[in-house]
């Protein structure tokens, strides 16, 4: 206590002599305790902005937490592959029907008849059904799961297949499949 | 009793015995956490995992064209058609050593049509070329169609997805 600043409120009274003394060591008092209130204010202003802080961060994590679960995000969906259409399914049969027959033609001008079976001509598809009526003639028929189609070989193969046909063109540049 | 109570009142105060460690709600708070991150990255894994079998696949796609190509060169004609998952005859020797028409939940079937008639728009069109994947797994195809679906012909039918190479 050299310097005449006093730590605690009771020691400057026995230390310090003159009046100048004891004004300047009051004032000092003076001064620390309002330092201290200061610096004790600035705490709680920064406590309470941490405590803020805090309550915000932690309610938007639950709010975030809540919209993943409850929420579910498109974002955090694997989408199932698309079902396809009956229309589609029936382009495709109808193509695949078409190339069944074609290799049946194939067969009969290579061998000058029609196979007995389908398989006499190939590879076939499955789901397809071969029916001969007679050395002439012949009957396909190919079925999924919700359609049925079937090809008489009377009937032209190319006014069959139709738009159908597309399906082995490539998809123009830019464009959709 | 009031004695007692007066006196004990005097007592220094016991501190509160500590134990460390979390509190339940910390716990679950964690816990929640973990599981949100890991619901988070699923979908993520699931798609690169998807991403990478697909990309296998079209590989696959690539060296039967590749082989079938070297094939008709090397032959002056196509290979012939063959069932699902055999390789198509003389068509061996030009695949590396262990290929196979197939993998994990899938299967290659060669496709080699001859179209007498034509096609509707196309009547100088006679041979069809392509291959088809026969798998159950809807989103492996559906992945493989993704890498491949801008640049090439491509229809389904059930389970056979089926590329054209080359309608000629």
């Amino acid at each position: 206590m050299t310097d005449g600043r006093p730590t605690r409120s009771g020691d400057f009274t026995s230390e310090v002599s003159d009046e100048s003394q004891r004004a300047r060591a009051v004032s000092d008092f003076l001064k620390d305790q309002n330092e201290r209130q200061q610096r004790a204010l600035k705490r709680k202003v920064r406590q309470r902005r941490f405590k803020k802080a805090r309550r915000i961060v932690v309610g938007a994590t639950w709010i975030g937490v809540a919209y993943i679960w409850v929420g579910t995000p498109g974002w955090l969906t694997v989408d199932p592959p698309p079902v396809p259409t009956v229309a589609d399914e029936s382009s495709a049969l109808r193509f695949n029907l078409y190339l069944q027959a074609q290799r049946v033609e194939a067969y009969r001008t290579e061998r000058g008849r029609l196979p007995y079976v389908l398989d006499e001509a190939g590879p076939r598809f499955r789901g397809m059904e071969y029916r001969r009526r007679d050395n002439r003639h012949y009957l396909i028929t190919g079925r999924t799961d919700r359609i049925e189609l079937q090809y008489y070989s009377r009937e032209s193969p190319l006014v069959f297949v139709g738009e159908a046909a597309s399906l082995a063109e490539s998809p123009s540049p830019g464009g959709g499949s | 009793m009031r004695l007692l109570s007066r006196l004990d009142r005097g007592r220094p105060e016991q501190a509160p015995r500590r134990v460390a460690g979390f509190t339940l709600i910390e716990t679950i708070t964690v816990a929640v956490l973990m599981g949100t991150l890991v619901r988070v990255a699923l979908p993520s894994l699931h798609n690169m995992s998807l991403s990478a079998r697909a990309a296998e696949v079209v590989a696959e796609l690539e060296t039967v064209r590749l082989a079938v190509l070297d094939y008709r060169f090397e032959h002056d004609q196509w290979p012939e058609d063959a069932y699902v998952g055999q390789t198509p005859s003389g068509l061996a020797e030009f695949l590396p050593e262990d290929f196979k028409f197939g993998g994990a939940g899938y299967r290659l079937d060669w496709e080699n049509w001859v179209l007498p008639s034509g096609l509707p728009e196309h009547p100088e069109t006679d041979v069809l070329l392509g291959v088809s994947i026969v798998t159950e797994d809807a989103e492996l195809a559906y992945a493989v169609v993704d890498f491949l679906g801008g640049s090439m012909a491509h229809y389904r039918l059930g389970t056979s997805y089926t590329f054209v190479f080359e309608a000629m």
